[in-house]
């Protein structure tokens, strides 16, 4: 179905709409026709045409809904409704929109959080094989801080590992990256 | 069957007609539906229209607005290429189908 063509055909509406309508009373009317040649009466031929044919305003706008891309036309017209509502009761307004912007702003923070601590890969080549070593102290709760000399311990006797590398700093401005024995 | 239930029967009725007998409006359709069936298949006539301009948005028949015997202006249709080759699927399948339920029946 071209739907081009349906868009189109939005902007034809009124033309499309006489088209249709011209359709639909020609058959009627040659039913009539025919009816009044098989020796109906004028008013029981046109009875009888309506009755066979059905409503015919629902079957033009079922035509129309086949030839014109009507949900554009009726999503605009539903937009517009809604927003005359809205202004009518400007309180309700107000409270659904303050819901929507605290729940659209709660919901964007939340993922934003989860997104840079769970989903974004680090920036760097084969960032799923970088690994954080740690060591866990029963006294010391939320993990220690590593020795200088266990780490280059660590990094002398692993065989896990491509390279070992260390960083220390207590504030993010002053943090520093340690490769094997350089700083 | 995805021919058959995308046209449904009313659609192949007109496919048929149309291929039978060449350009037609509406009405004509009517008409030879109710006679070339014996009367046994009565096409509800306003319903005809949305089916009519479906099949026409698909490509599978044209309208061309012409004179009728009777000097009235109407719309006729008629079938194009894809069209009839629709008609020559869903013949296909809608044998299928016949033969698959007449076997159903004479199963024992």
């Amino acid at each position: 179905m071209s739907l081009v063509h349906r868009v189109l055909n939005l902007f034809y509406r009124p033309k499309l709409d006489r088209e249709i309508e011209a359709e639909l009373k020609s058959h009627i009317e040659m039913r009539i026709q025919d009816n009044v040649a098989s020796g109906m009466s004028p008013d029981l031929a046109r009875r009888d045409a309506l009755l066979r044919f059905g409503n015919p305003t629902v079957t033009k706008e079922q035509v129309i809904a086949v030839d014109a891309a009507l949900t554009l036309e009726s999503i605009g017209m539903d937009l517009r409704y809604a927003f005359r509502r809205l202004t009518k009761s400007p309180g309700f307004a107000v409270t659904a929109i303050l819901t929507f912007a605290l729940g659209i702003g709660a919901t964007t923070a939340i993922f934003s959080a989860a997104y840079a601590v769970l989903l974004r890969s680090l920036p760097f080549q084969h960032a799923d094989r970088i690994i954080g070593i740690y060591e866990t102290h029963p006294q010391i709760v939320g993990g220690a801080e590593v020795n200088f000399l266990d780490y280059q311990d660590w990094r002398r006797q692993q065989t896990s590992f491509e390279q070992v590398a260390a960083y220390s700093g207590a504030s993010s401005d002053t943090m520093s990256l340690v490769m094997g024995d350089q700083t | 069957m995805a021919g058959n239930d995308l046209l449904g029967s009313l659609g192949f009725l007109v496919l048929k007609t149309l291929s039978q007998l060449g350009p037609l409006h509406g009405y004509g359709i009517v008409l030879h539906i109710q006679r070339a069936s014996d009367e046994l298949l009565r096409v509800e006539e306003g319903s005809l229209y949305p089916a009519l301009h479906r099949m026409e948005q698909s490509g599978w028949i044209s309208s061309e607005w012409a004179l009728t015997e009777t000097n009235r202006k109407a719309k006729y249709y008629k079938l194009t290429a894809a069209g009839r080759k629709e008609l020559q699927e869903v013949e296909k399948s809608f044998e299928q189908l016949v033969k698959g339920v007449r076997a159903m029946l004479r199963y024992a």
